[in-house]
């Protein structure tokens, strides 16, 4: 499993961007998961 | 007519090619109506939609280096969900303190740990209720006293920040709660984002205008398109620059998503061409031919600044998303970015052509219509981005690839696994105690009814009545963990979305306990019986019979949970376990001999963990021949 962050003082600067981010789900009529289920 | 056949494959496109920007130090929001995908946005940029059976294209990067490339990504985010899901009995303090000791490598010490705990919620302005319990409502319907919704909601954030990730997502903060506890957690927020330069990302549906003017981004999304990026004081004018209406007195974030909700799908896509066309210089004939916006747009590339931002709030400049990392740079450092001009989508899995890296425009050029006018690259990189060259990250050192990460490993974290299941139940002692009553009377019971019984023939025929009945208790009892193991499946499915442990682990620690529990249970149990019933004193015949005892009762329950693992809720998960029980009581060979069953049927004893059990028993007891 992957790690975590240990050192709780790192403040690099970050800086997001994202772009044309497309998301296509297939079209179900009834579509049913936990609730907070894993991803 | 019912068209049955299945090939047909349609698909909905919830993001239509969104393009936005967050800094650290500052707290941008995702706002737009029920359904606009602001929480799909939200899991894209925290990479939690993966094996959900969606399709994402596009580009999300951090200071130019694409998500998918950044090793260990979830390790440097921290996610916090809408619910708020703990366990009501322990305290704040523990709560985020097995969130430490599941993300915290052991060398930390328990010191350092504790004192880094007290710091998160002393941050979380949580310290004045550290010892108090979370509260909430205990499974079968009793309720523990604990702290308010707001409180908890900054717990959930405590436990994310507990990691000291770098980036930081939460999914609609502020829902549920009153004025006063939403200011809270947004001066909370703002205060993390500032002291920690940290980057915060807040999906938000309709906040107040307190809230709304908090956020020091804003990005509106609608019918899958970006509509906005910017500050949101000037949401004003974009909703009047497109036909909207705004009085002085309205709440912003309400006339927004009024605005955008009367709107159609074509309208959205043609204000959303029209707005980030406008922008960049490119004429809004162009964008249009070209489609929408996020056609236009093939990559957007920015780089962090340099040097640590100032805490203090900026202005960004309205409208694009481009503009909004440029504009984003307080304290004098800048923020120059790159769009490219293609047509092609890219992977999120980083499958951008080649073309698409050269097609970048020039960083240095002044007629760049990518760069921003008012925005000044004096000094600044301006670096294309391609996720599979990378090239958007060449000569910037990664802002990830130094940070330790590390956790505790798998027999550690089963340890504190074990170590809060052993808490929970202490705690909440009553389902522990009921079983083990119910079996303590019951076994009396038994012990009276078929006591100190000799070998005659009806002696021996009720004895072994008795021995089918005492197993079927054990059987039936494992029914009142349901309701039980149904409420801690929240807790799994949270805590193993954010990678505090795998499902091997959890269940290790859960049966562990409940193998401990069930031992004990059975042990008293078919003691009273054994010796109340008068059964072959013999201690290894004793022995032997507790051992069959343990191990039929751990058996009966870890069917019962394996039952509720596949079924989807606690209905499904009683008649399941019904079904199987009765399946297995009636192939044990008490109620009708094997030797009797047809042929067909004669295969199905061997699947009844009844029928090992109850001749086992009865062979170790008595030997007679005439069962078969």
């Amino acid at each position: 499993m992957e790690g975590f962050v240990v050192d709780m003082d790192n403040n690099v600067p970050l800086s997001l961007v994202f772009a044309n981010v497309k998301y296509t789900v297939p079209a179900l009529p009834l579509r049913m998961s936990f609730a907070n289920e894993a991803r | 007519m019912i068209n049955r056949k299945r090939n047909t494959t349609t698909t909905a496109a919830i993001l239509k090619g969104v393009s936005g920007t967050g800094t650290s130090g500052q707290l941008t929001a995702i706002m737009g109506p029920s359904g606009g995908g602001k929480s799909t946005l939200l899991d894209i940029l925290a990479k939690r939609k993966e094996g959900e059976g969606g399709t994402t294209t596009g580009q999300v990067s951090i200071n130019g280096h694409d998500i998918n490339t950044i090793d260990g990504y979830k390790g440097h985010i921290g996610y916090v969900t809408q619910e708020d899901v703990f366990i009501p009995t322990m305290t704040v303090y523990e709560t985020v303190l097995f969130y430490a000791n599941m993300c915290l490598p052991f060398a930390t010490g328990g010191r350092a740990k504790a004192d880094r705990v007290l710091r998160t919620l002393e941050i979380l302005e949580l310290d004045q209720v550290k010892d108090t319990a979370i509260g909430g409502e205990l499974p079968g319907g009793l309720a523990v006293r604990g702290i308010s919704g707001g409180q908890k909601r900054r717990v959930s954030i405590a436990c994310a920040l507990v990691r000291a990730p770098r980036v930081l997502f939460l999914d609609e903060p502020t829902s549920g709660l009153d004025s006063a506890a939403a200011r809270v957690v947004m001066r909370v927020l703002r205060s993390v984002a500032q002291r920690q330069n940290k980057l915060v990302v807040c999906s938000i549906h309709q906040p107040r205008a307190s809230i709304y003017y908090s956020f020091d981004s804003v990005i509106v999304l609608g019918g899958g398109h970006t509509l906005y990026n910017g500050a949101p004081q000037d949401t004003v004018a974009f909703i009047k620059r497109n036909g909207g209406k705004f009085d002085e007195f309205d709440n912003p974030a309400d006339v927004l998503l009024d605005f955008v909700a009367n709107l159609d799908a074509d309208e959205l896509k043609a204000i959303s061409d029209k707005e980030f066309a406008d922008e960049k210089g490119v004429p809004v004939e162009k964008a249009a031919n070209a489609s929408l916006f996020g056609k236009v747009l093939k990559v957007a590339s920015t780089i962090a600044n340099r040097g640590r931002r100032s805490s203090q709030s900026a202005s960004f400049g309205r409208g694009s998303p481009v503009s909004a990392a440029t504009g984003g740079g307080g304290g004098g450092s800048r923020t120059p970015s790159t769009i490219v001009t293609e047509g092609n989508n890219t992977s999120s899995t980083g499958a951008t052509d080649a073309a698409s890296a050269s097609s970048v425009a020039s960083p240095t050029s002044p007629q760049s219509p990518l760069l921003v006018p008012g925005s000044s690259n004096d000094g600044a990189e301006v670096v294309p981005l391609s996720p599979t060259s990378n090239s958007g990250s060449e000569g910037r050192p990664n802002p990830f690839a130094g940070v330790k990460l590390d956790r505790p490993n798998m027999v550690l974290r089963f340890l504190y696994l074990l170590q809060r299941a052993l808490l929970e139940t202490m705690r909440n002692p009553m389902n522990l105690f009921v079983r083990f009553l119910v079996m303590f009377f019951m076994s009396i019971i038994i012990g009276v009814v078929f006591y100190n019984m000799g070998f005659g023939l009806t002696d021996i025929t009720s004895k072994v009545y008795m021995m089918y009945f005492a197993l079927v208790l054990e059987s039936l009892l494992p029914f009142t963990t349901i309701s039980i193991f149904l409420d801690t499946r929240r807790f799994f499915n949270r805590e193993r979305a954010q990678k505090l442990y795998s499902p091997f682990e959890y269940y290790s620690a859960s049966m562990t306990l409940m193998v401990l529990q069930c031992s004990f249970n059975s042990f008293v149990y078919a003691t009273i019986i054994y010796f109340m019933v008068g059964l072959d004193s013999d201690f290894g015949k004793y022995f032997q019979n507790i051992l069959v005892h343990n191990t039929f009762h751990i058996t009966s329950v870890s069917l019962v949970i394996a039952v509720g693992n596949l079924a989807p809720n606690a209905d499904v998960t009683f008649a399941g376990s019904a079904f199987f029980v009765v399946i297995h009581e009636l192939f044990s060979g008490a109620l009708i001999s094997i030797s009797s069953m047809k042929d067909y049927t004669k295969w199905l004893r061997w699947i009844s963990i009844y029928k090992y059990a109850f001749e086992f028993l009865y062979v170790l007891i008595y030997l007679f021949i005439f069962y078969y």
